[in-house]
């Protein structure tokens, strides 16, 4: 079989997301490019999302994004190293509407910082779930979650998966500073990508993991 | 407007390069614009196989009314051949399927034995 014909790709990121069950990480994946917003018991009727391959131009390069969820895993804190290996840039979802959502982002850090192969990878929080404003069930301000990212040193954003808001600038703000860190992916770029990638990626499928 | 050639409307030898036996147009979401795969990214593959059309994936999967047999499947090395592409998380019965990352669509394949098998009749192509 020939090569894929990607010659004009310039790099492969791999970006996870990670965070409390119903922060709504699920939606922020499905909703990167998708126009229906579906409700959360929709979502739970159907097979969710593992990961995603997608394409994007960023200042006329093109890259090709692996985005990955967490499957449902962190109920049981059975994340492994697996999952986290390899990633240059993590998205840490809270809901501003659950305080506990919030304060679960310290745990989430450390576990980032357990797992993951490299200290320079890029972290961005966000605020999901913010068109819930509106009904006065806000438990997190703006201001707290900025605070809160500059305190961890990361990107700060906040969105909401089901008016659109934020979504895909987050995404593409994470992309954008992993371009400008070379030492991130450059390294791992000359490797043969499909080996390694493979390796790295493949590793999470299949079944339960208790 | 963009147009496509849809599976019905043409033959084998229309999207089978014949040289090396790969896809000789892109590949496109049956529903959206999404290009799914670039042309010669994908071997054509004859295993016959049953494949169920009823598969609840997160996007509307009612538009379009497939055969429960596809005539052949398009086999990708991995996931890194694709442009675009959603995988889904195991059903019940351990299988993973193939949606449009865009629109969610799908099933548009699955994965077999670790190969990624795209159904030549639920994607579209270029004219």
């Amino acid at each position: 079989m020939p090569p894929t014909p990607d010659k004009e790709i310039a790099a492969t990121f791999k970006l996870l997301l990670i965070g409390d069950s119903g922060t709504g990480k699920s939606s922020l994946l499905l909703r990167f490019t998708d126009d229906t917003w579906l409700h959360p018991d929709e979502v739970s009727a159907t097979i969710g999302v593992d990961f995603k391959v997608k394409v994007v131009d960023i200042d006329e390069s093109k890259y090709k994004l692996t985005i990955w969820d967490t499957a449902g895993q962190e109920r049981f804190r059975t994340l492994t190293s697996s999952y986290y290996r390899g990633a240059q840039g993590v998205i840490l979802v809270y809901d501003v509407s659950s305080r506990a959502t919030f304060e679960h982002l310290n745990l989430w850090f450390n576990e980032l910082d357990t797992y993951s192969s490299s200290q320079e990878v890029i972290k961005m929080i966000v605020g999901n779930k913010v068109d819930k404003e509106s009904s006065g069930s806000r438990e997190v301000s703006r201001k707290e979650g900025e605070a809160f990212a500059r305190k961890m040193g990361t990107l700060f954003i906040e969105a909401s998966a089901k008016t659109k808001t934020g979504v895909k600038d987050a995404f593409i703000e994470v992309v954008r500073k992993i371009i400008e860190t070379p030492s991130l992916w450059q390294k791992q770029q000359n490797k043969t990508p499909g080996t390694i990638h493979m390796n790295d990626d493949e590793a999470p499928q299949g079944g339960c993991a208790c | 407007m963009v147009e496509y050639l849809l599976y019905s409307d043409s033959s084998k030898e229309e999207l089978i390069e014949k040289e090396n036996n790969t896809n000789s147009r892109n590949i496109y979401c049956p529903v959206c614009d999404c290009i799914v795969l670039r042309k010669n990214a994908v071997t054509a593959n004859e295993t016959k196989d049953e494949f169920s059309t009823t598969i609840p994936l997160p996007g509307s999967n009612n538009k379009v009314n497939f055969s429960e047999e596809t005539p052949f499947f398009w086999e990708a090395k991995n996931q890194f051949t694709f442009e675009n592409v959603g995988v889904s998380k195991s059903t019940n019965d351990g299988k993973r399927y193939l949606s449009c990352a865009d629109c969610d669509f799908g099933p548009i394949g699955k994965i077999e034995n670790t190969k990624y098998l795209i159904a030549a009749d639920r994607v579209r192509y270029s004219l």
